[in-house]
């Protein structure tokens, strides 16, 4: 699976972003401060505005901090019960609706059927909610002010921050229990839409031998669902397999009729993959962060050299026969690169091999053809036999020569080489650390790797949890667009509010677009160079002439690029809180780093929007 | 304001918009059919009756697609913008290599644009082409490949009428399986096929036979209209009704490469000259009022022969009078130049006044018949037929020239020959025994193709054979190859090699460019200046 934007354990990422947390705060407290408090001091003159000012902080804190949780949960069912009375429920019948006609829109012909039946509920379900939430909450507090049945509320004992939680608590219940109802009809309509049999009958397979002399059946499946599978049945047993299609199989079991396969495996997945940490090996044999780059428009990958001292290396830490037991199963996702075709009916040869990071000591375990864009897999077993090992050892350039890891001078145990018959944990494994390396067999081919293309994989993790998962990502979505909901609109209108909203949504989805477009870095420029490459039809790429023109477009540019940037800094970036691609492919959410982190990311920005809103309800009319 | 006024104001507002929504009546109402067969009537708006004239109505066009007009009702009118972040998107995933979104995407876009050929024929290439070439295993390329030739059907659905679609199909099965270097291994897994095939019998699954029933389909869709050139658009006639004969030449030729030879290839062969012979008959409309039948350029050269002959019969002699009068006009540097052998026009200036003095010396018929004193009038009349005639020829030319026609009509015909036969089925054993290192066996067998194809060269059917580069380079690779072999023994070539003339054809410096020669490099004169 590709993951462009790795996340780093909790451990590791919670220190920098905490200070980078409080600089920020830090900044836009400041900021704040000083230009309310010059807005104050210029309307009312610097004794009153000081003054003012002093006074709205001061109420702050009370208003911040003495909150009732009692007063909170009125408000909150409140908001529920206004949600309610807005005929929220045509939302869930929209979805239903979608459901119903889903089969139009999902290609039948689809090469993984499990990941567009999940896109396409996932990707639904997050729009429907998430428009929902946006409208629920830009429109609520304005409609009250405007038609004044807020009064009914400030006239009470409540402060303002208890209004602003309160609502943003009851748009979040109700959004919650739409989204638990949608994903539960979402995981049976998934199970069930992808979940079939295939007829074999007895005139569709031929006898065959197999290579031990066993006798054997083999042929197609009856199509079904715009596919058929291969199947290989055991005669004297008459159980048997339908090969991998469509990413998955079938068990095939003799009934009276003749044979039937059972249901599909391997569709509705959730692989628990361990990652290491990757680093590659140029062909001087020297290490790098990077490996070779052959032109490829995507620098996900990157690429060794086949036949030549080049590799990529993954670390794995914490490796143990308690951990992982009798075997690793290691599973990987490479590019493949040719520079000539050659044989075109095989696949290009590689080799997997372990290493002590301690020792040097290292050997082959595998010698495979590359298949590309499938998972292949290798399972290293604990005792291992037939291998020819070798010592080698790591280059690493220190900026002031070269130094070998393990040194070349330090003792080795040249018996090792001799033997054949290995314990992977024993002679492998140092201080919990083991290497994988990936090489190129066939000269002038690539290979290419990236950190998530190799992982041990562990006992697969319930799916129905994994779907959930999923859900939890846009259910952090939806709190932070009914958190810039709220806080908007305790300042504008309904309808502004509303635009607000969606600008702060798409602002985020687009987040490091907007960036690049600020920092001058997206090509074809910012929005006036744009518009004058679209009026000269010129292509993004050549350069705009030189002169005067030229350079007030850049000008200009850059000035809106002043004023862009800090506004997309602040934008939540949506698109990483949603975790559906994992569904989706089939991989297990970890709950470190992605679901602890990305909910600490979530309330890291919900926070600050809270207070905002606090203080904008606060300086308005009918809070006071 | 004054009351008057504003009611004024509303009542031109309300006469506005009465009179915009009559004129939008009167374009837009929807077609009415009365009647049924030939009697069937449809009437409604001005934009409706236009439609159902034109074919553009969408039951017309293709099948009613119900996604795809949800689709397109879903975008309340923003099916552009819709169509342009798709098309960004897929975009993404191409370059992402993620196929299965990049399919999606695909078929979202169809489905907003069902009627937009460009999109389907672009996408259905990225498809059969680019996606194809990312996989490393053929098997994932060749499925790539019948993606793409399923989503150009699909767009055939929806667009019934367009040939364009039906074509490509033709093109994705015939040259993308059958040129590419994975040629063979496509080839047998089409045949294997059985989910793309059906009920297809295992002889017919070849992919050029498959590819030249599209091709046909094609033809048809493009024939069953008055004018076939309303329909091709921009395509060039000829090369349009030449891909399905195409398709039999090229199935002929792999059966050969398959192994086969014998009565299949010959079998094959003659089926390729039959039906490159009825599209030779087709009368095409090339363009405007411009009709022509490939077959028929021989005809009418020989009609202008003929013509011609006759008018020199009417004053014998007087041709080369006037031909001799323009040679004694000409400047003494003029007449040097004019005797010079081609091969010995050097520099840029005589070549180009060879050039015009070639053009002057020809005494076309109308100057001749105009000199002629007795039967002026019947002079003229043969003159301006025997040009009719010739000019016809000409324009069948230039067609012809587009596709190597006769070059490929004599193909068709010589590889039937039991020489041409034998001298392929021994080089396809020769190159066979090279590959399992049998080096005598290959050598030999080489030797033997060489001797069967100097037989070849030698028939007197076809004198200038040695000239075309579609027969001969096959030929000249397995020369190459013999070579090569001939060196791992440290040999050459023997004195006797007999195809010694055909290496001293291919051996030959290239013509000089016009320039130097003097000759233009389409100039239909080739007579010297001199009389």
């Amino acid at each position: 699976m590709v993951i462009e934007n790795l996340l780093a354990p909790f451990s590791e990422w919670f220190g920098p972003a905490l200070l980078a947390f409080g600089i920020n705060v830090a900044v836009l407290t400041i900021i704040v401060l000083l230009g309310g408090g010059l807005v104050m001091m210029v309307r009312y003159g610097p004794t009153v505005g000081v003054k003012t000012t002093g006074k709205v902080l001061a109420g702050a804190v009370p208003d911040l901090l003495r909150m009732s949780p009692r007063r909170v949960w009125a408000l909150t069912w409140l908001a529920v019960k206004e949600s309610l009375s807005r005929r929220i429920v045509v939302v869930f019948f929209l979805f239903l609706l979608l459901l119903l006609f889903a089969a139009w829109f999902l290609d039948p012909n689809s090469p993984e059927p499990a990941r567009l039946y999940l896109g396409f509920v996932l990707t639904a379900s997050n729009f429907l909610v998430l428009l929902l939430v946006l409208l629920l909450s830009a429109f609520s507090l304005p409609g009250d002010i405007k038609n004044k049945s807020i009064y009914t509320v400030v006239t009470k004992p409540v402060r303002p921050s208890e209004v602003v939680l309160g609502r943003m608590v009851g748009f979040t219940i109700v959004g919650t229990i739409l989204l638990g109802v949608m994903s539960t009809i979402s995981l049976v309509f998934v199970v069930r839409g992808l979940d079939h049999t295939h007829e074999v009958a007895v005139e569709d397979l031929q006898p065959a031998e197999t290579r031990s002399g066993g006798s054997i059946l083999t042929g197609y499946t009856k199509q079904i669902n715009n596919h058929r599978h291969r199947v290989t049945i055991d005669r004297a047993t008459g159980q048997g397999v339908a090969e991998m299609e469509r990413r998955h199989v079938h068990a095939v079991d003799r009934n009276k009729d003749g044979y039937r396969a059972s249901g599909q495996e391997g569709m509705l997945l959730a692989r628990v993959p361990v990652y290491g940490k990757i680093r590659f090996r140029n062909d001087a044999g020297v290490d790098t962060d990077q490996g070779i780059c052959v032109g490829d428009e995507w620098t996900y990958r990157s690429f060794i050299t086949g036949n030549s001292k080049s590799a990529a290396i993954w670390e794995f830490s914490d490796v143990s026969a308690e951990r992982f037991h009798d075997s690793l199963t290691v599973e990987m996702n490479i590019g493949v690169f040719r520079t000539y075709k050659g044989d075109m009916a095989k696949g290009v040869l590689g080799s997997l091999a372990i290493r002590n990071p301690k020792t040097g000591l290292t050997a082959d375990v595998k010698v495979f053809e590359s298949k590309e864009f499938t998972t292949f897999q290798v399972i290293i077993p604990q005792k291992l036999t037939g291998l020819s090992p070798q010592y080698i050892s790591r280059k690493i350039d220190t900026g002031e020569g070269f130094q070998f890891q393990p040194a070349m001078n330090e003792a080795r145990d040249e018996s090792a080489l001799r033997q054949r018959n290995f314990d992977l944990y024993k002679d492998f494994v140092a201080d919990g650390k083991l290497e994988l390396w990936l090489r190129c067999v066939d000269g002038s081919q690539y290979f290419g790797a990236a950190q998530p293309d190799l992982y041990v994989r562990m006992p697969d993790a319930p799916f129905w949890v994994n779907f959930f998962k999923g859900y939890y990502g846009i259910w952090l979505q939806m709190l932070l667009v009914i958190g810039f909901g709220v806080m908007l609109s305790t300042f504008l209108s309904g309808g502004v509010a509303a635009l607000a909203t969606v600008g702060v949504l798409v602002g985020g989805f687009f987040k490091e677009m907007l960036l690049r477009l600020a920092t001058g870095k997206y090509l074809g420029g910012a929005m006036v160079e744009a518009t004058v490459r679209l009026l000269r039809q010129d292509n993004l790429t050549s350069p705009l002439p030189t002169g005067f023109g030229s350079d007030v477009v850049r000008s200009v540019d850059q000035c809106f690029g002043l004023l862009m940037y800090p506004l997309a800094s602040t934008m939540p970036p949506f698109d990483e809180f949603g975790l559906s691609e994992f569904v989706a492919s089939g991989y297990d959410i970890a709950w470190n780093p992605w679901i602890v982190v990305s909910t600490l990311r979530a309330f890291g920005y919900l926070l600050p929007v809270f207070v905002a809103g606090y203080f904008f309800l606060k300086t308005r009319e009918v809070a006071r | 304001m004054n009351p008057q006024r504003s009611l004024n104001r509303k009542i031109v507002y309300v006469a506005g918009m009465v009179l915009i929504a009559m004129a939008l009546a009167q374009l837009g109402s929807p077609a009415v059919q009365r009647g049924s067969g030939s009697n069937k009537a449809v009437s409604g708006g001005v934009l409706a009756e236009l439609r159902v004239k034109h074919n553009l109505s969408e039951a017309q066009i293709g099948d009613l697609d119900p996604t795809s007009q949800t689709l397109k009702l879903a975008t309340f009118g923003l099916r552009g913008a819709a169509v342009n972040i798709l098309w960004h998107k897929a975009a993404t995933y191409k370059m992402k290599k993620d196929w299965s979104n990049f399919a999606a995407a695909l078929e979202q876009i169809a489905k907003l644009e069902p009627h937009f050929i460009k999109v389907w024929q672009f996408q259905a290439w990225e498809l059969s082409y680019n996606v194809a070439a990312e996989f490393d295993d053929y098997h994932e390329r060749y499925r790539w490949i019948l993606r793409g030739v399923d989503f150009l059907q699909e767009g055939m659905r929806h667009n019934e009428q367009e040939y364009v679609l039906v074509n490509d199909v033709g093109s994705f099965l015939g040259m993308k399986m059958g040129r590419a270097d994975e040629s063979k291994l496509y080839r047998q897994l089409f045949k294997l096929d059985d989910e793309f095939h059906g009920p297809r019998p295992v002889e017919q699954r070849d992919n050029w036979l498959v590819a030249k029933l599209w091709h046909q389909k094609a033809v048809e869709i493009v024939d069953a209209v008055e004018d076939p050139l309303v329909r091709l658009k921009k395509a060039t006639p000829v090369l349009f009704y030449r891909c399905g004969p195409m398709c039999q030449m090229n199935f002929a030729e792999f059966v050969e490469k398959d192994g086969f030879f014998g009565e299949k290839a010959m079998l094959a062969w003659k089926q390729a000259q039959e039906e490159w012979h009825q599209f030779g008959a087709r009368q095409i409309h090339v363009m405007k009022d411009v009709w022509v039948v490939l077959n028929d350029k021989e005809k009418y050269e020989a009609e202008a022969k003929r013509l011609s002959d006759q008018l020199d019969a009417l004053e014998p002699g007087l041709r080369q009078k006037m031909r001799k009068e323009r040679y004694d006009a000409l400047t003494p540097d003029e007449k040097r130049v004019a005797d010079k052998p081609t091969t010995q026009i050097t520099t840029r200036q005589e070549g180009e006044l060879r050039m015009r003095l070639d053009y002057q010396a020809i005494v076309t018929n109308d100057q001749l018949a105009r000199r002629i004193t007795k039967n002026q009038k019947q002079a003229l009349e043969l003159a301006r037929q025997s040009n009719k005639a010739e000019e016809e020829s000409v324009r069948i030319e230039q067609e012809r020239s587009l596709l190597s026609f006769a070059s490929w009509r004599r193909t068709a015909v010589i590889e039937q020959e039991p020489a041409t036969l034998a001298a392929r089925e021994a080089s396809y054993k020769a190159d066979d025994a090279s590959r399992r290192a049998d080096l005598l066996g290959a050598k030999d067998l080489y030797e033997k193709s060489f001797r069967h194809w100097r037989k070849v060269f030698d028939d007197k059917r076809w004198p200038d054979l040695i000239e075309s580069e579609i027969f001969c380079s096959e030929i000249a690779e397995g020369i190459d190859r013999y070579r090569t072999l001939l060196e791992r023994n440290d040999e050459k070539l023997p004195q006797d090699f007999p195809l010694n003339q055909l290496l001293r054809y291919i051996a030959k410096p290239s013509a000089p460019p016009s320039g130097a020669t003097g000759k233009p490099p389409s100039a239909p004169p080739t007579k010297s200046a001199k009389p």
